[in-house]
């Protein structure tokens, strides 16, 4: 069942919200090491939201502002959930991120991560074939 | 009492029983006394509060030349604008920790098959980066459609098309599923499960998740015993997907006739595809790897290996000026790591080296054309 829905349950969950994308915010800028374009769309989209949940809460049109909150909400936390899959890659060190969006990364980029991947793995089977060959001797 | 607190406890009303001189004199006496603590506290979100008293500074700014332009409905407006400006600092101030922020949306409703296909895609690519497996462009190019889709339900809840927008999730949520079991078996490993989150039950969606069941089935058995039907079951199973694509197409136009014939013509498809796998003993001789040997380490990393292999050939094949040299390179690199495999195999450590070598040379050599851009390249001088 919907709670019912009252200027005072707006504003709170309006400004936890702030503090969520606040927060969200600062981990994006200090992670330097990538930008992502979807997360980057969806943070912005998900403040605008929240200033149009303000204005109408601001003019007690209730039933809107609590869309615009929902609207954030939606949009922020899915951008907080992309923006930590990022981060489990970089963590990784793999660097090799998947896209969401339509811009293709750049073919020599591309063809880069997958020249070092086939080039890791043959380095590591020659130094087990390396490791054999001691064993043999 | 503290100022934060003294805010807070306002009523709602509070402004209203003010004339405009003493709402816009205490309005601004709040925010000096706001403005002041917030210097002196230590919080997380002094940054927020600042951010939410110079706005209740322009609203008060802008309330009072609307007083003296004698607007005085408009005046009352910004007023309390401004006093909101000031309630949402001081909730600010006043939290020690972050507020929890929680949104529980009423199942079945438009906002929840948004939320759980965002979280889905979300959980997709988590998974995605967390296994490094790969990604091939047919799934790639589904997934941003799945995307793409998202926005669209998005845009259409915000509008007030409810019903529009959960058919829509409901869809891309479908295809999701779908995608799990494909990167699944492209992959050779559980990923992910997207499962639990297509919910059964409308008809329709049970009728294409069946057809999307009998699909993957098909391809996972295709997989494992590498038939000498590969071509004309894959023929079976193309024709398949377009009919799993139209149902879903249908069932996001609400055309519950169309997507029952699609499914039905779909899983006849599917059926076919069964059928000739069944009656088609494995093929060894198409493939390298012999079947005893399908499971063991060196084929599954072989098999990873190629992959990138073909994945790297295409990239170079379209996007590469005078790509031949390059991909000779490739076709050498390709050649010596199986004849390394093979050797492996045998236990001929010495030949399985000098082709791990080999492959390693070429590979350097085609990087440097590619990567590097250098015109002549040179054999590199790797130590033995």
């Amino acid at each position: 069942m919907s709670k019912v829905v009252t200027k005072n349950s707006i504003m709170s969950q309006l400004v936890a919200l702030e503090q969520f994308l606040n927060r969200l915010k600062e981990d994006v800028e200090h992670a330097q090491y990538r930008r992502n374009q979807l997360v980057a769309q969806s943070i912005e989209d998900a403040v605008d939201e929240l200033a149009a949940g303000f204005k109408n809460l601001a003019r007690e049109r209730l039933t809107k502002a609590h869309l615009n909150i929902k609207l954030a909400w939606l949009r922020a936390n899915y951008a907080r959930q992309l923006f930590d899959s990022e981060t489990v890659e970089y963590e990784l060190g793999e660097g090799n991120y998947l896209e969401l969006t339509e811009e293709e990364p750049e073919f020599a980029t591309a063809a880069r991560v997958h020249f070092s991947y086939l080039e890791s793995e043959l380095k590591f089977m020659r130094s087990e074939i390396q490791s054999r060959m001691g064993k043999k001797k | 009492m503290d100022i934060f607190e003294q805010i807070k406890s306002l009523a709602g009303d509070w402004l209203k029983r003010k004339d405009a001189n003493e709402k816009l004199t205490r309005m601004l006496e709040m925010i000096a006394e706001a403005q002041a603590a917030v210097e002196t506290r230590k919080s997380s979100f002094v940054g927020l509060a600042e951010e939410r008293l110079r706005m209740a500074e322009e609203a008060r700014k802008r309330a009072l030349s609307l007083f003296e332009e004698d607007s005085m409905v408009d005046c009352e407006k910004f007023c309390e604008r401004g006093l909101l400006h000031l309630q949402i600092a001081s909730a600010h101030m006043l939290s020690e920790d972050q507020f929890k922020m929680e949104m529980t949306f009423d199942e079945g409703s438009a906002e929840e098959s948004i939320e759980r296909l965002s979280n889905g895609i979300a959980r997709l690519k988590m998974a995605v980066e967390y296994s490094n497996c790969l990604v091939s462009d047919s799934v790639k190019e589904r997934l941003l459609e799945v995307v793409r889709q998202r926005e669209e339900a998005l845009s259409l809840y915000a509008e007030g098309g409810d019903e529009d927008a959960h058919r829509i999730a409901e869809g891309a949520l479908l295809w999701l599923h779908f995608l799990g079991k494909q990167l699944e078996l492209d992959n050779n490993k559980p990923i992910i499960v997207i499962d639990p989150i297509v919910k059964l039950s409308p008809k329709e969606m049970s009728l294409i998740k069946g057809l999307i069941e009998s699909i993957i089935h098909c391809r996972t058995v295709l997989q494992v015993t590498h038939t000498r039907g590969y071509s004309r079951v894959e023929r079976y199973l193309s024709a398949a997907m377009t009919n799993l694509d139209k149902a879903i197409t249908a069932y996001l136009d609400g055309d519950a006739d169309r997507v029952s014939r699609m499914v039905t013509t779909g899983m006849m498809e599917a059926r076919m595809a069964d059928e000739m796998l069944k009656n088609t003993g494995p093929d060894e001789g198409a493939y390298e790897v012999l079947a005893s040997e399908l499971a063991d380490d060196l084929t599954i990393k072989g098999k990873e290996f190629f992959k990138r292999l073909v994945l790297l050939s295409r990239m170079i094949k379209d996007h590469f000026d005078q790509p031949e040299r390059a991909l000779n390179k490739l076709d050498s690199v390709n050649f010596n790591y199986k004849k390394c495999l093979a050797s492996m195999r045998d236990n001929d450590i010495r030949e399985a080296e000098r082709c791990a070598k080999l492959a390693h040379l070429d590979l350097d050599y085609a990087k440097q054309l590619v990567v590097e851009g250098v015109i002549e390249p040179s054999y590199s001088d790797f130590k033995d």
